[in-house]
């Protein structure tokens, strides 16, 4: 292999820049873009509860039931609605969907029961969680008092659970995006050709095409940040710097990623189809963004292995919401990189392989 | 003959795709200073030729040297040595004209200096010094088919490879193209090219017409139309190819 030329690699990065600067608005989408996704996400996604209408049924009357009502009707968080005991009541109204749930206040006050709608496990979950905090909220004579302690994040803002999961997706998309389209126009346009005749390696021509858009989306991953901490409330707690760097690595491996497909890829039409469709669907679902892996089933489990986003979610949501150190962050970086450099042989291959078959 | 004075060489040059064979034993040379052009409708295994001695595509069989260095074992020594220019004229049509040019220089490995020097060089000889800044896009069609040569020839090649350079242009562009192959032909340049208007071929100084992969006829277009006694090269094509056809067919 003859020695990597940092004039021709640094030619083709330069060329790659100015593409950028003459289409300004196609520079304006990308980076506005990721940010549109941020709050349509972010707010779409978000799944705590503003305002639970609570029927409670009392059949007690006592002073102590009346205690307990009394804490539902001072909450924001609670609409109080009185209902009859009736199960046939009760399920009409759940039935018109007036009601998300219903307390009945036990005569000895011993057994209470909650009643929850099910059609909607998430929310019910929720809400059961939130009925028992606020029963319990002083509850000095309930026989076992128990303590719960939430790390991380007291209030269970569910956005510091997908902010940080929001900038994997978004950097994985936008990245894989802008370097697989970038060399099939080269294709389409018989550009590449014109390369292949002149003396430039295909390692060459790789590096120089990852290098301006290292930039960008780093670029993008600072804006998703700053907008997920401004509209969403998330706290920062790690290292700044760390972030950068290791959202670097993660960024290079989007960027390999991008180019793998672009080499498997004849059209930029093709490329753009294939890059959504390997980045979105596999980081949403099987990256730990929404459900936790650990309760896929095994060959799922399996296949998450290969998803980059889940080892860069371990990195943001370590930094921004635990706090993390680097020494505590190296498996995950160090899988990255290996993602990296895999991605960039394979795609550096199959391109050596097209250079010498086009025909 | 020596060596240097022989730009292209081939000996029972072949590629096969699988059974398909594009190229069948092709023997050939080309001189130096010579305009040679490769006749034939499309399919005949022109592009797979012109590809093949690029270094494009690695042969199946048979012997190649391109300026002196073997296609098989040097083929990135015959990449310095060589030009090679499309119908796609490839410049980055979003890009500057000066943009496109600092390019390939430095694909070329070209220093700045040079690149400079280059660019001056290219502006007057195009007549378009202060179109530098112009998006290569807008430029008219001609002017842009001989910046691409200009692109492709850069670091001073001395061998160029056309590949159909004149389809899609109106018969003045081609006039004018022709003009400055013949140029570069007396600046001591070996112009290699392909083409399928048989009026361009007689502006070559050889031609070899090529069907199903092989080549049936080589020779300057005069003594072509004298042997096949045809007023013109279009004639000598078509009775040869007819002549091919009826042999196949017996």
């Amino acid at each position: 292999m003859q020695m990597l030329n940092k004039t021709r690699i640094l030619a083709i990065a330069k060329k790659e820049f100015f593409h950028i600067i003459h289409d300004p608005r196609s520079l304006i989408i990308v980076l506005i873009l990721p940010v549109l996704q941020l709050i349509m996400f972010g707010y779409a996604l978000n799944s705590e509860v503003s305002n639970i209408n609570l029927g409670i049924a009392d059949n007690s009357h006592s002073t102590q039931s009346y205690e307990i009502k009394k804490k539902f009707i001072g909450s924001d968080l609670y609409t109080v609605y009185d209902i009859s005991n009736q199960p046939e009541a009760i399920h009409q109204a759940f039935l018109q969907q007036k009601l998300n749930a219903v307390l009945l206040i036990d005569r000895d006050m011993k057994n209470h029961q909650l009643i929850l709608d099910g059609s909607d496990p998430n929310v019910s979950a929720y809400i059961k969680d939130y009925v028992l905090q606020t029963m319990q909220s002083g509850a000095e004579y309930l026989p076992v008092d128990v303590r719960t302690q939430m790390l991380y994040n007291p209030e269970l803002k569910s956005s510091y659970f997908f902010v940080p999961g929001l900038i994997a997706l978004i950097l994985i998309m936008i990245s894989a995006l802008l370097t697989s389209i970038s060399i099939t126009r080269e294709k389409e346009n018989g550009t590449l050709e014109q390369l292949l005749v002149s003396p430039l390696h295909p390692l060459e021509f790789i590096l120089g095409k990852i290098l301006p858009y290292i930039v960008i989306s780093m670029f993008i991953g600072l804006i998703i940040l700053f907008f997920g901490m401004l509209l969403f409330e998330v706290v920062f707690l790690g290292n700044f710097i760390v972030f950068v760097l290791l959202s670097l690595v993660y960024v290079c491996t989007a960027l390999s990623l991008g180019l793998m497909i672009s080499t498997v890829s004849k059209t930029q039409m093709q490329a753009m189809m294939l890059a959504l469709m390997i980045t979105m669907l596999p980081t949403v679902m099987l990256s730990g963004f929404i459900s936790p892996i650990s309760s896929m089933p095994k060959f799922l489990q399996l296949i998450s292995w290969i998803i980059p986003a889940k080892y860069y979610l371990k990195i943001t949501r370590g930094l921004m919401i635990k706090g993390n150190t680097f020494t505590e962050l190296l498996e995950p970086t160090f899988i990255l990189i290996a993602f990296t450099m895999l991605l960039i042989v394979i795609a550096w291959k199959k391109f050596d392989k097209q250079m010498k078959e086009l025909g | 003959m020596s060596d240097n004075e022989i730009s292209v060489f081939t000996h029972q040059l072949s590629k096969q795709f699988g059974t398909f064979t594009a190229v069948d034993k092709v023997d050939l040379e080309v001189n130096k200073g010579e305009i040679f052009g490769f006749l034939g409708a499309n399919g005949a295994g022109k592009s797979t030729m012109i590809r093949m001695l690029c270094g494009l595509l690695m042969p199946s069989s048979g012997e190649a040297r391109v300026a002196g260095l073997d296609v098989f074992t040097q083929n990135e020594k015959i990449k310095m040595n060589i030009g090679y220019m499309s119908q796609k004229f490839s410049l980055y049509n979003d890009l500057t004209v000066a943009e496109n040019i600092d390019f390939y220089g430095g694909v070329y490995s070209l220093s700045r200096q040079a690149i400079k020097s280059k660019k001056e060089e290219i502006g007057i000889s195009l007549d378009m010094s202060d179109q530098m800044k112009r998006i290569t896009g807008d430029i008219p069609v001609g002017l842009k088919q001989r910046l691409a040569l200009a692109c492709s020839m850069l670091h001073d090649p001395q061998i160029i490879f056309l590949d159909e350079p004149t389809s899609g242009v109106d018969p003045k562009v081609r006039r004018d193209f022709w003009n400055i192959i013949h140029q570069l032909a007396q600046a001591g340049k070996t112009v290699f090219v392909t083409t399928h208007f048989m009026d361009e071929a007689e502006y070559c100084h050889r031609i070899s017409i090529m069907h199903e992969g092989k080549i049936i006829a080589l020779d300057t277009p005069e003594n072509l139309k004298t042997k096949y006694q045809k007023d013109s090269i279009q004639n000598v094509f078509i009775t040869l190819i007819r002549r091919q056809k009826n042999a196949n067919a017996q």
